[in-house]
């Protein structure tokens, strides 16, 4: 067992600001993630390869000072560690290389981002058919473009860098296809009224996808992906109103990646197993733990910060980081009250705009509940489990109507990703079937370990945790 | 761009199979680089590769160095490593 001051969870821009407000004011922070070094899925930690991406945006500059400043500051970085439990009392499990440890916090800071929001078709699990997020890792992290013939599509603003970048990087886009409206864009143009630097980076995007004659297509989806082996073809629909696909307006083109991104919803496995009280909101993209206006969760010491307590983007997590770094200074004795009271007076006209900008995001290109209906029976919609539309299309009917419900009666949610793709499919699944909201099916509960440790490493822990 | 030669600077093996691999690179990277995209099938004979490529969906399972599940996208290449695809 170790002790630290601070204790942040998730090295992305959030996280990263938060530890190095922190220290910076003499607090001592122990930084963690799961991946092998700092920056989180938005920057992109290039490792070893020092292959680095460009152009950088301004928030991503800022990002790269942050990770920057680590390496001289006293903050300790823990890589490649798994955070497989939290108490309230803020007790953390770790686990690294083989062995679990436990951390015991003054003050936690969770800044877990944010991941993919699904929506299942018709062969949706073959091999070449992945998120926007796994093209745009490949590409910002490894140099590698996913595929030569390439298909993007899905709703919101991620498809539009995804696609330049990988024209950029020399494969062929077929096209961009998005379940929206144009006047989706408008509505959002409207939105970014403030955010000029997001503003000129659609525009690049955009200009660069029309000078590569790239076609981008307004009110459709892909329906189906069709291959033996790995994804050869794929079906694209226009979609009504409703987001239900209009039959006869099919057509098919020869891709060998797809990529899809239906925009994203917050990491909260760890707040829910603390214990945090939470609300369902779209527009801050599902269940969050409720916060203060100084991040902090209903429980004492546990602040949520980033797109895990809205998704609104790297430049607000990192905006929110820094005020819960300051507040966690607070906490540890190290700032008086009146400095975190003050910088959130400073920056509370930036937090507004960066709230409403990212409830405009989370809700205008939220993708429509008719797309749930495009999986077909024998579609499988838990990915670890294979069990599909039609089994949970059956329990819903049964009167099956919440997600851990679901859980017992369809197996769904209990393979090692724990429902983290499949609950807000499911969520979906039951508002579209049973008219009713979506908040009403619930949360997954989580269970131990929340992320799979070897049976081995947690035996071998000193005292033996109680995994039940 | 695929790795230029000059930054390989080790090899791991995928079911025997030698495979050039780059400091830094994920598991992940290094297969498909190597045009591998099947990474495994479910017990139903679903082929499966990367999906989520974040550490969240638990579909780019391989076994690395005896230990199976692990997650292709999130664990970095190192020299020597074995991986096993579930065929």
């Amino acid at each position: 067992m170790s002790t630290t001051e601070l204790a942040v969870i998730g090295a992305g821009p959030a996280g990263l600001a938060a530890a190095t407000t922190a220290a910076a004011h003499g607090v001592q922070v122990t930084l963690i993630d799961e991946l092998p070094g700092p920056g989180g899925q938005y920057l992109a930690p290039t490792g070893a390869t020092g292959r680095v991406h460009a152009p950088l945006s301004a928030a991503e500059q800022r990002g790269h000072g942050l990770v920057n400043a680590l390496s001289g500051s006293r903050i300790e970085m823990r890589t490649e560690t798994i955070v497989w439990s939290l108490s309230a009392d803020r007790r953390l499990q770790l686990y690294h290389a083989g062995r679990v440890d436990e951390l015991v916090a003054q003050v936690v800071v969770l800044a877990c981002g944010a991941r993919e929001v699904s929506v299942p078709f018709p062969g949706w699990t073959l091999p070449g058919v992945m998120t926007v997020g796994a093209a745009q890792l490949l590409a910002k992290r490894h140099g590698l473009a996913v595929g030569k013939r390439v298909l993007v599509a899905g709703s919101g603003p991620l498809l539009l860098p995804a696609a330049e970048r990988l024209v950029r990087m020399g494969a062929k886009v077929v096209a961009v296809v998005e379940a929206g409206p144009i006047t989706a864009w408008l509505r959002l143009g409207k939105a970014m009224w403030g955010h000029w630097d997001r503003g000129r980076e659609g525009v690049h995007y955009g200009g660069a996808l029309l000078r590569a004659g790239i076609p981008y297509r307004f009110g459709r989806a892909v329906t189906a992906a069709h291959g033996g082996e790995r994804v050869e073809s794929a079906t694209i629909t226009r979609l009504n109103r409703a987001g239900s696909p209009i039959p006869g307006s099919e057509t098919t083109v020869d891709v060998d990646t797809l990529c899809v991104s239906f925009g994203l919803t917050p990491n909260i496995e760890l707040a829910q197993l603390a214990g945090c009280e939470f609300a369902f909101d779209p527009r801050r993209g599902g269940w969050t733990p409720v916060v203060d206006d100084r991040n902090q969760t209903s429980l004492a010491g546990v602040l949520a910060i980033g797109d895990m307590a809205a998704v609104e983007g790297a430049a607000s997590g990192m905006l929110e980081g820094r005020i819960a770094g300051l507040q966690a200074a607070h906490l540890a004795g190290r700032l008086p009250a009146s400095a975190v009271t003050e910088a959130i007076g400073e920056n509370a006209a930036a937090r507004r705009r960066n709230r409403r900008f990212g409830a405009a995001l989370n809700t205008i290109f939220a993708p429509p509940i008719g797309l749930y209906g495009l999986a077909a029976d024998d579609t499988p919609v838990c990915r670890c489990e294979e069990v599909t539309a039609g089994e949970v299309r059956k329990a819903i009917a049964g009167g099956v109507t919440e997600l851990d419900g679901l859980k017992v009666w369809a197996r769904v949610g209990q393979g090692p990703c724990q429902g983290r793709t499949c609950g807000s499919i499911l969520a979906q699944m039951i508002a579209l079937q049973t008219g009713r909201p979506v908040a009403d099916s619930g949360m997954f509960q989580v269970r131990l370990p929340l992320k799979p440790v070897p049976l081995a490493a947690l035996a071998a822990a000193d005292g033996g945790h109680d995994v039940a | 761009m695929p790795a230029d030669a000059a930054s390989v600077t080790f090899t791991i093996k995928v079911d025997g199979r030698r495979v050039p691999a780059t400091p830094g690179q994920s598991v992940a990277a290094a297969l498909l680089e190597a045009g591998i995209t099947v990474f495994r099938h479910t017990p139903a004979g679903s082929p499966r590769g990367l999906y989520c490529g974040m550490g969240v969906c638990f579909d780019c399972l391989v076994t690395i160095d005896g230990l199976a599940d692990q997650r292709a996208c999130i664990t970095p290449v190192r020299p020597g490593m074995q991986i096993q695809l579930t065929p």
